[in-house]
């Protein structure tokens, strides 16, 4: 009698995977997930390698450098010439020539292009990293920042 | 015997919903979100709006840098939003450092504070022995 009633079981009915537990975690997952997560837009990176901070009271000493220097309108001077004048333009077009060519010119006498950043006290955060943009744009790291002596 | 395998409903019995298409749904949000957030890995100070640089890279890790904001009236605060002097913040880099061999200096400055104000900032750093500089940037203008 016993043997015929497991048989009979063992014939019709199927094992089922209960999915209620696995439906619940899941919810709370993506429950998690939706309270959770923040579109914010994502950051990133722009190094520079700081070889040192000059220190100078007056404009600094051109040596076979190209000096930049930013002005309190934002116009971007390069060995004292304006390439770019003050505007909302990032891409700065005569900068980037001026640094594509000096590159070149470095690259061709086998030194490393030293380019030094003076820029005004006033200046927007936005516009130094344009510049930085541009000399990251053709490989140069290696950036001096000049700092200016404060007033006695 | 076909008689056997004949499947019908009794019109008293309950009727059964199918959840696989809820499940399948389920299944594709939850990895959708498992496959595109990205875990904070430092806290960022919401008042600040960092510049845009078109060269700049998303860093695959983000170990081994101490963060300082600079918001737009050019108020410098560390990583918890407590406001910092030159001085503190050189100090903090100093003890960092004596932990983190390699430390780096992350800037995340507002695109319209003054420059002035950026350079206390890596100028306490550099006293420290950092001179490393890492700029938070947007690749494109959200």
């Amino acid at each position: 009698m016993a043997r015929s009633a497991l048989s009979t079981l063992e014939t019709s009915s199927e094992p089922k995977l209960d999915m209620a537990s696995l439906v619940d975690v899941s919810f709370l997952l993506l429950v998690f997930f939706l309270v959770a997560s923040q579109i914010v837009p994502q950051e990133a990176d722009l190094g520079l390698a700081l070889p040192g901070l000059e220190e100078v009271a007056g404009p600094p000493v051109e040596i076979d450098q190209m000096v930049i220097r930013i002005q309190e309108d934002g116009s971007v001077l390069v060995n004292e010439e304006q390439v770019d004048g003050p505007g909302d333009a990032h891409r700065l077009p005569g900068l980037d020539d001026r640094i594509r060519r000096y590159r070149a010119m470095a690259d061709m006498a086998g030194s490393e292009p030293l380019v030094v950043v003076d820029t005004a006290d006033r200046v927007w955060q936005q516009r130094f990293i344009d510049v930085l943009n541009v000399c990251n744009r053709h490989g140069i790291e290696q950036v001096s920042l000049v700092r200016r002596a404060p007033a006695p | 015997m076909a008689k056997h395998r004949t499947r019908y409903v009794p019109a008293d019995s309950e009727l059964v919903m199918d959840m696989s298409p809820m499940i399948d749904m389920v299944f594709l949000l939850l990895i959708f979100f498992l496959t595109s957030s990205q875990m904070i890995t430092h806290r960022i100070d919401p008042t600040v709006k960092v510049p845009v640089a078109d060269t700049a890279r998303v860093p695959r890790e983000q170990i081994g840098r101490i963060v300082f904001n600079v918001r737009e009236n050019g108020d410098i605060t560390g990583e918890w939003g407590d406001m910092v002097t030159p001085d503190q913040v050189t100090r903090m880099v100093a003890r960092r450092r004596a932990d983190t061999p390699g430390l780096r200096l992350h800037v995340r400055a507002d695109r319209r504070t003054p420059h002035e104000a950026v350079q206390k900032l890596i100028a306490a750093s550099a006293e420290a022995g950092v001179s490393d500089v890492i700029f938070s940037t947007f690749i494109r203008d959200p």
